[in-house]
């Protein structure tokens, strides 16, 4: 899953935006602030230059001013008629006059002729003025401050063309600016000029040499102060405002989001009914928890409902929705628990298994509705001689079982004893039965602690129920071990593990061949196809595996097992020309489909083959609609049908009229009749007689000698099969 | 009649300058040029040669209204300005300036304004000064030969030079410098105390000559005079009025005049009785009529 940020880290993300904009705009602004102080900055050096020249010129009219009031003095003049004393007036007397200020370095004077009066080195004022110029400038070699030199004529006065001399001052121009002169625009301190530059300078040239740094600019400074002024308090104002934003979003969105996630965190399954109360001062939020507590309350009813449901759907699960009791599943499931929970404990566990004896017949006679009813009233008989907590399991059609634990086979024998007489007291008359129904219970018992044994009651309890139902024993039998080596013992591991191999693989599965043989012509017609299950060595015949079938309710698969091998060993041509196959049913493979297409297949496979079907009447009879109509279907693809066993069930002759059958194979016990000569042999004779004249080929079967041969033959049966005429064998493509 | 003064203090400040006053000048033998106002005389009417006080000009205020109400009222007048060493000398020299010319220049320049005077054909001279130009006045008609060129002196608020009194000076300055000369030591510039001057500024034999003129000099000229010489005093001058200088004055047989209320520089309406004095002196002495006597 990727990463996903928090409100709170999108709020930072959101902030950090915010200064990082604010920082970028203070930035840019800054910038601009700045590009405008730097013009106005270049505007003033401008101005300052200006300012400078300015000044210059003022220095240089101050000098001249005061040159010519030296120049005018009577004493300059008094020097230049005799100069007797003029050191004296130079450096005394000048200086303490009117004429000479702080900025004026020296004065000297000059004959009309331009030589000093007396030379004057200390100053480096020349000795000889120049002729050419009236002022100039000169930078001290010692420390390069610039000086001005001006040169004034002094004039007899009255004569203004009557030059006597010459006056000539050395200036301080730096200090003239600082004692005489403001500058509004530099500061005084800084101003230097470029000593570098060779006189004679002009003053225009002097003033751009110049360097310095310009006076704070109160306006700039106020706008800047004012620009940072303003971006400290916005800083401060988003500083603060992004706090706020941040308590507020905490406040307002993160902390009730947390407490909803909280509240939906907490909304378990076990906690769906609990009222929790959430209030959030954001409206949104608000309706959020109002929609999630409706559909919290609707998913509390659904859990409600889904339990009833799944209640209903666990007692349909391991309930019989017949008898009310529980169903194979919940034993199953019941069976590992307690097989987990009992392990290692000493406690005696009894597996009963109890089956209704004869019930098939029952059901075939009377009908499933009759039937359910018994099954229904066995399973009231017996939960009633329970214990009070334990279980019945319906785990096969008629057949029951119950786990006692914490009892041994005495106990479970006592149970056992009560469930017998509670079905003895039981009255079914009302569903039309009068004979009586008894039940076998098989009993196994093992301690807990043995896991070998207790894995084993289950088969254990099976053996002893079929010793039970053999005829003449107590209908309640306590599996012994000795039980296991009795021949008549049904149900053994081995034959049912080659039963299920038979089923699922075909592996162990034979089909043996016995002829149906033309009476009229004396030659086979078909063969019936009579399964054997191969266990090892041994070939079982059909009255150990079929129980096995019956029971197990496997009767379709083994059916499917049976079309498989005969289509395998068509495909062989192991049959000879013109001689047709047949195969028996049961009746729930007849009413079942896929046994039907299954046949269908066959059919198209191979279309020249002739194929008899075999069912018995009771098949036929249990839904006959439905088993009328795919009978129908497979005639209309070329099988021919054969009723088996006629006269063996219940059925009525009514019936017959009704089934679409080709023939009819009159049961052993019919044709057995018919070597007496009292009533049941002239029944047989007319039966026999009756069905041969509604055009039924008629099959006798267990012909075993030449005498019930030639019986048959003088009754009108058409067909024949028997010992006599062959017996079932395995047949080859020699064949 | 006592707002005379009044009026009369306002007719001298709406008098013109000299209305045909020139300015003059005179070429010296050493090259200096020294100048003057000149304003020639009414017929009959002698010429006043009026000297300024010590170190100032003619335009010294005492010494040029009374040049302007003299040459208005037809007297000649000239104003020179001593050069003190300096050609057409326009200002007052300062105290620390370096005096660099002996007292006996100033008589040489006024005898030179003297002989400029007659050569233009002035006869009736009348010397006038003010302070040490009294005292310079004096020297001249003093050292001058016979005839004398004036024909009488006008010496107004005439001072002498003393450690006691009079123009001041400091007496062991003047003892050191008298010294110096004596022992012929070389003329530097010095720093003296002289008159209102702390600090004049001057070669030795120039204080000296400037000093010398104390009660006895200033008398002893005074007395050799052949002319009449009228020394005008202001009553209130307390510079001159100690050392019995005026009784001493008398003595010389030059007239006194006092007057009233007058101080050392007959600044402000002094300075019209100062005139009413010297008219009065030049009407009786030299029968003239003025315009304005009152």
């Amino acid at each position: 899953m990727p990463y996903k940020l928090t409100i709170t880290q999108f709020t930072w993300a959101f902030i950090l935006l915010v200064a990082v904009t604010f920082i970028m705009l203070s930035i840019i602004n800054f910038n601009q602030v700045k590009n405008f102080h730097d013009k106005i900055e270049t505007k003033q050096s401008q101005l300052a230059k200006e300012e400078i020249l300015h000044s210059l010129h003022q220095v240089v009219e101050l000098m001249n001013s005061t040159g010519k009031q030296i120049a005018d003095w009577d004493e300059t003049q008094q020097q230049l008629h005799n100069p007797l004393y003029y050191i004296y007036w130079r450096d005394t007397r000048l200086p303490e006059s009117a004429y000479y200020f702080d900025s004026i370095q020296a004065v000297e004077l000059y004959d009309w002729q331009y030589k000093a009066l007396i030379q004057n080195p200390k100053n480096r004022l020349p000795g000889t003025l120049p002729t050419s110029m009236s002022l100039f400038v000169e930078f001290d070699d010692d420390n390069q401050k610039p000086y001005l030199f001006t040169i004034t004529p002094v004039f007899t006065p009255g004569q203004k063309n009557n030059i006597i001399g010459y006056v000539l001052i050395k200036a301080d121009i730096l200090k003239a600016f600082e004692t005489r002169f403001g500058f509004t625009r530099l500061e005084l301190s800084s101003l230097q000029f470029n000593a570098g530059i060779k006189s004679p300078v002009s003053l225009n040239k002097l003033s751009q040499t110049a360097t310095f740094t310009l006076s704070a600019n109160d306006d700039v400074r106020s706008l800047l102060v004012l620009f940072a002024k303003t971006a400290y308090n916005t800083g401060i104002l988003v500083a603060v405002l992004s706090i706020l934003f941040f308590a507020f979003m905490g406040y307002i969105i993160v902390a009730p989001v947390r407490k909803l996630a909280r509240y939906i965190d907490h909304l378990k399954p076990e906690e769906l009914t609990e009222t929790q109360t959430y209030n959030s001062p954001v409206n949104e939020l608000q309706k959020i928890y109002n929609s999630l507590n409706q559909y919290r309350r609707q998913i509390a009813g659904m859990h409600a409902d889904l339990d009833e449901k799944n209640q209903a759907l666990w007692d349909l699960a391991n309930h019989d929705p017949l008898t009310g009791v529980h169903n194979r599943r919940a034993f199953e499931a019941d069976w590992k628990q307690i097989q987990t929970a009992m392990q290692g404990r000493r406690i005696n566990i009894s597996f009963m298994l109890i089956d209704c004896d004869r019930f098939k017949p029952l059901n075939d006679t009377y009908g499933h509705h009759v039937g359910d009813e018994v099954l229904i009233g066995i399973a009231n008989d017996v939960k009633e001689s329970l214990r009070s907590g334990d279980k019945l399991y319906r785990i096969g059609g008629d057949e029951f079982a119950t786990l006692l634990i914490d009892s041994t086979a005495e106990d479970a024998h006592h149970v056992a004893t009560r469930c017998l007489l509670k079905l003895t007291q039981h009255d079914f008359s009302n569903l039309g039965i009068n004979e009586p129904l008894s039940l076998s219970i098989g009993i196994a018992s093992s301690m807990a602690t043995d896991m070998e044994h207790l894995h084993e009651l289950q088969q254990q309890a099976d053996t002893a129920m079929y010793f039970a139902k053999r005829p003449g024993n107590e209908k309640i039998a306590v599996y012994d071990s000795s039980m296991l080596n009795d021949s008549l013992t049904l149900f053994s591991n081995q034959i049912t593990t080659a039963v299920h191999n038979a089923v699922t693989t075909g592996e162990s599965l034979e089909l043996h061949y016995q002829s149906i043989t033309n009476l009229h012509t004396g030659e086979p017609e078909y063969y019936e196809a009579l399964a054997r299950i191969r266990n090892k060595n041994e070939l079982m015949l059909p009255s150990k595996t079929l129980p096995i079938v019956h029971n197990r309710r496997i009767e379709i698969e083994f059916d499917m097992a049976i079309i498989k091998s005969i289509n395998l060993e068509l495909e062989k041509g192991i049959f000879p020309p013109h001689i047709g196959v047949s195969l028996n049913l049961s009746g729930l493979s007849l009413v079942n489909l896929l046994v039907i297409d299954k046949l269908l297949a066959l059919r198209a496979d191979h279309p020249d083959q002739t194929i008899y079907v075999e069912i018995t009447e009771t098949a036929l009879i249990t839904r006959l609609h439905h088993a009328t109509e795919n009978l129908n279907r497979l005639r209309s693809a070329g099988f021919r049908v054969c009723l088996d066993d006629f006269g063996s069930g219940y059925s009525s002759i009514r019936y017959l009229t009704q089934m679409p059958v080709d023939c009819i194979k009159f049961d052993i016990s019919l044709i057995e009749c018919l070597k007496s000569n009292e009533t049941d042999a002239v029944i047989v004779r007319s039966l026999a007689d009756m069905v041969g004249k509604a055009g039924y080929k008629l099959v006798a079967e267990g012909i075993e000698t030449e005498e019930m041969l030639n019986i048959v033959k003088q009754v009108g049966f058409t067909h024949a099969q028997g010992y006599y005429l062959d017996k079932p064998h395995r047949l080859d493509s020699k064949t | 009649m006592k707002y005379v003064p009044l009026f009369m203090l306002l007719w001298l400040a709406i008098t013109p300058n000299i209305a045909n006053a020139r300015v003059v000048e005179i070429k010296l033998a050493d090259g200096l040029v020294i100048t003057a106002d000149y304003q020639a005389a009414d017929h009959s009417k002698p010429t006043i040669i009026l000297l300024h006080p010590f170190l100032q000009t003619r335009l010294f205020p005492t010494i040029r209204t009374l040049a302007n109400h003299l040459a208005s009222n037809g007297f000649g007048v000239l104003t020179p300005t001593l050069s003190l060493g300096i050609s057409y000398r326009r200002q007052n020299l300062a105290c620390e300036a370096a005096h660099t010319q002996p007292f006996n220049q100033h008589t040489h320049e006024i005898k030179a304004w003297i002989k400029w005077l007659q050569q233009h054909n002035v006869r009736n001279i009348i010397g006038a000064g003010h302070g040490m130009g009294a005292i310079a006045m004096l020297a001249t008609a003093s050292s001058h030969g016979k005839p004398s060129p004036f024909s009488s002196l006008i010496l107004v608020t005439l001072p002498y030079i003393s450690p006691q009194g009079g123009v001041r000076i400091n007496a062991s300055q003047l003892q050191k410098a008298r010294a110096e000369k004596e022992k012929g030591l070389a003329d530097f510039l010095g720093n003296y105390i002289l008159a209102f001057c702390n600090r004049f500024i001057a070669p030795r034999d120039v204080y000296l000559s400037l000093s010398k003129w104390n009660q006895e000099e200033v008398l002893s000229h005074l007395a050799k005079l052949e002319i009449p010489a009228y020394v005008i005093i202001g009553s209130d001058d307390t510079v001159l009025n100690a050392q019995s200088w005026p009784d001493k004055i008398v003595t010389t047989g030059a007239k006194l005049i006092y007057i009233d209320g007058a101080g050392h520089f007959f600044t402000g309406e002094q300075a019209l009785s100062l005139y009413q004095a010297i008219v009065s002196i030049l009407e009786t002495s030299h029968q003239v009529e003025t315009t304005d006597a009152l």
